[in-house]
């Protein structure tokens, strides 16, 4: 069963390096997460809440970066 | 330019079609459950109890079985997810759809097609696929109103009046993109007729992709847009924002990158290559974080409004079905361990896991999200609150019924089947472990018919709530402000993407090219690597105005979302599709099915016979020890589509061939309790009646040849007669013990088609160079 294949000899390369790859992206994002502004974090969280009915919705105000 | 301030009608009415669409398709689905949960109790359900003589063909457990799971995924929790997805996009941007035709043709499509699916698959019409059954033609309407409905989301992103993509709208995004993707490459087909056809990939490709599309229709039919719907719902029913805006960022994306590795985890311990198993094991275990991530936030949202929990049912279903989201999420990354899947697979186990997701986490999402909606959509109360809030003990008692009796179940069987005697022989036969999990299927059916009547509840209470009274449409007025954005190709064409891009592309052309190529690759991705760092060092501000644009552009973020999900899965079909063909098989490959066994394993796939038996005698030594040399790789490779299964109601049929004669296949076929006492299979009496459609055998020979399948060279004529000519073998071979059996009837060339499963050929294949091959030890 493909005994002389290449590719079966990397059973234990192929998910480290799928691992390190996805640990880095995942890294990159939890860093961008982190430094996210409270305020911005504060502003996103609320945006279901803003469109009640009767309301006037203002323009969403942008946190200055 | 100056804002301007305007008035935004919403189109609800599409949100109380799919709703009551929801209501009605739930209902179907929960029923053809039950019905099939107590058939595996008492088989005389199908029909025979009804007057139906040894049973009814369309009420067999094989053809429901579809029915219920496909019902369940895209008729119920289809119309559910739309429904949602229609009510939070047009608030989370601020607009209304963009267009109410579009919206229609995808509610009347999507109803049409849910049509055509419970009319064809008691029919017996299927591509004998798990969730992917429907025939082609449906297959292509699927994709239609699929793209119909994300043209329509997508123009209504591009027209909002919100700047920012709240996170609800980046798993929306992600379900719309990857289910397109996973259901094209699954559905890949070539027809043979209207009703028929075989799909592109066979043996280990097919599986690999087949369980590829099968978890991540999991993850992002099942999942993300439920995820999108608790963002948004969950924070409008605390009153409350989402508990953290942030750590919803992380659960978005690991939950992207992670869960399209994950599905080979359904083929563990089977002839599918090692390293894909590892790869399926690992992810699984990674989907631990980000699914308990996103759990706790979920819960942590309703902080401050626990004291609801009480009064409002609303919050009620929404804390349920996200700890059931919790237990389901845990429990699979269990069941991907491989000594706990070697357990568990094949077994009630995996069933209960599956329904503690789908009732627990959508059907409660579901009801939650039904009775905040009602009060909404027609103004109205909710006419019996206390009802709503009977619905949720009574699906609660049911899920935790159903999901215990499975565990019990296949824990039990798991052992018994391991188990064996002081003198090295197995202690129990198949049936005996039947026989001994019988009670507990009977538990399970009491416990989706207590759920069943819950949602009964729910759907009497929307009517009396809404009955005489007029639907309104939700209005909001907001101040217009066109944002800008920068161009589509500037966001992708920039930094932060280019030089990642190339230092992933050098390492994978370091992986894949020979010699000297390799090492330039290897150079190439650390130079790249290297400048990747130094300019985000040096351009920071830059790289994060980028970001933060990104999130605000729909089309490069739903570029990067689909880049995302398509890695995982695409590292891992290229090499499969590349290298695991018949070509390369050593060791063993199938023997092609002659005409007569052909159309002998279209019948077996048309009765779903797949729903119980498997095909695969995994690398375990009970197993080994049950039914026979484990199975190789080569021994299914020319099966359109594979037959390796997910669950075994009755035993393994890998190395049916020869076990038992023809004389016994007909009589187990007719009345299997004749010769297995106690078994809960149906009668196929139909079978002997019915005849074999041998007018179409060439057009599927011809196809499977275009396959890669090696037939020799025949005529059509020559296809047919030698069909005739098998079946006449067996016919009289059974007349030889007194039964009068036509040669051309499908019990006949089902018959053959047992008679031939295992049997395959030893093979040599040339010499290779052996510069790029390294001799390895056997799998596993």
């Amino acid at each position: 069963m493909f005994k002389r294949l290449l590719l079966d000899n990397l059973g234990g390369f192929v998910p480290a390096a799928g691992f390190i790859l996805t640990a880095f992206a995942f890294l990159i994002i939890v860093i961008r997460a982190l430094v996210m502004r409270r305020a911005e974090a504060d502003r996103m969280a609320r945006i279901p809440l803003e469109t009640e009915p009767g309301k006037t919705n203002p323009p969403s105000p942008h946190v200055p970066r | 330019m100056n804002p301007v301030q305007t008035s935004v009608e919403f189109d609800d009415r599409t949100v109380r079609r799919f709703l009551i669409a929801m209501l009605f398709w739930g209902t179907i689905a929960l029923l053809a459950g039950v019905l099939i949960a107590f058939q595996l109790h008492r088989w005389q359900l199908n029909g025979k109890e009804f007057g139906g003589g040894e049973g009814i063909e369309w009420l067999t457990f094989g053809r429901l079985r579809p029915v219920h799971t496909n019902a369940a995924i895209f008729a119920f929790v289809g119309n559910m997810m739309f429904a949602g997805i229609y009510y939070s996009t047009q608030r989370l941007c601020k607009v209304r759809m963009a267009s109410d035709i579009l919206s229609g043709i995808h509610f009347w499509g999507w109803q049409f097609i849910i049509v055509c699916a419970a009319v064809t698959l008691p029919l017996g019409l299927t591509r004998g696929k798990e969730y992917a059954e429907l025939i082609w033609p449906i297959n292509v309407l699927v994709a239609v109103v699929w793209v119909i409905f994300g043209l329509n989301f997508f123009l209504t992103l591009k027209r909002r009046n919100e700047p920012s993509l709240y996170v609800a709208l980046w798993f929306y995004i992600a379900t719309i993109i990857t289910v397109a993707m996973l259901y094209i490459v699954n559905h890949l087909s070539i027809p043979t007729g209207w009703t028929h056809s075989y799909p592109l990939f066979g043996g280990v490709q097919d599986a690999l992709i087949q369980w590829w599309y099968g978890h991540n229709a999991v993850a992002f039919f099942l999942t993300t847009p439920i995820l999108g719907i608790m963002y948004y719902f969950m924070p409008k029913a605390a009153e409350r924002p989402v508990y953290s805006y942030r750590l919803s960022i992380v659960h978005f994306w690991s939950l992207v990158f992670i869960y399209i590795w994950a599905g080979p985890h359904h083929l563990l311990n089977t002839a599918l290559p090692y390293w894909l198993q590892m790869l399926g094991v690992l992810f699984s275990l990674m989907l631990w974080a980000p699914s308990w991530g996103g759990m706790l936030n979920g819960l942590l949202t309703l902080r401050g409004a626990w004291h609801k929990l009480r009064t409002d049912p609303v919050i009620k279903f929404f804390a349920a079905a996200v700890t059931f989201y919790g237990m389901a999420t845990f429990e699979g990354p269990l069941l991907a361990i491989r000594s706990v899947n070697a357990l568990s697979h094949y077994s009630d186990w995996t069933i209960g896991h599956v329904h503690s997701g789908t009732l627990g986490w959508n059907g409660f999402m579901a009801a939650g999200m039904t009775y905040w909606l009602v009060p909404r959509l027609w103004k109205t109360e909710l006419a019996r609150p206390g009802w709503a809030n009977m619905h949720f003990w009574i699906g609660l008692v049911g899920i935790l019924m159903y999901v215990a009796a499975m565990w019990i179940s296949g824990i039990t069987q798991g052992l018994m089947l391991n188990q064996l005697s002081d003198d090295g022989s197995l202690k129990y036969q198949f049936l005996d472990t039947l026989k001994a999990i019988r009670p507990l299927m009977l538990f399970r059916a009491i416990g989706g018919t207590l759920y069943l009547a819950g949602f009964v509840m729910m759907v009497i209470n929307v009517w009396l709530s809404v009955r005489g009274r007029e639907p309104v449409n939700g209005s909001i007025r907001v101040v217009v402000e066109t944002p800008k954005k920068p161009p589509f190709w500037k966001a992708i064409f920039a930094e932060p993407v280019i030089f990642p891009a190339l230092a992933i592309t050098g390492y994978c052309l370091w992986f894949l090219l020979p010699g000297l190529y390799a090492w330039g690759g290897l150079v190439l991705g650390l130079d790249m690597s290297w400048r990747t760092v130094w300019l985000f060092v040096r351009h920071k501000r830059k790289w994060t105005a980028w970001y933060e644009g990104l999130l605000e552009n729909w089309a490069p973020f739903s570029l990067l979302v689909l880049v995302a999900a398509a890695a995982g899965g695409m590292l891992q079909i290229i090499p499969t599709l590349t290298f695991n063909r018949a070509a390369n098989v050593e060791d063993r490959l199938q023997i092609v099915p002659t005409p007569l066994e052909l159309a002998g394993r279209d019948i077996y796939i048309s009765e779903g016979c797949y729903g119980c038996h498997s095909q695969m005698v995994r690398t375990l030594a009970p197993e080994v020890l049950r039914y026979g040399d484990y199975s190789r790789l080569g021994e299914s490779i020319f099966d359109y589509p594979f037959q390796w299964g997910s669950k075994r109601t009755g035993p393994d049929l890998a190395r049916e061939a020869g076990k038992r004669n023809n004389t016994w296949h007909y009589q187990h076929l007719m009345d299997p309790r004749a010769l297995s006492a106690g078994s809960n299979m149906p009668s196929y009496h139909w079978l002997d009646t019915q005849k074999t459609d041998l007018a179409s055998l060439p057009r599927r020979v011809a196809v499977q040849l275009q396959l890669g399948v090696p037939y020799p060279a025949m005529t059509q004529d020559e296809i047919r007669q030698r069909a005739i000519e098998q079946g006449v073998g067996i016919a009289q071979d059974l007349r030889k013990n007194g039964l009068y059996v036509d040669p051309e009837s499908r019990m006949v060339a089902l018959i053959a088609y047992l008679q031939k499963l295992g049997l395959s050929e030893e093979v040599t294949p040339p010499e290779r160079p052996m510069g790029a091959m390294v001799p390895i030890t056997a799998q596993p």
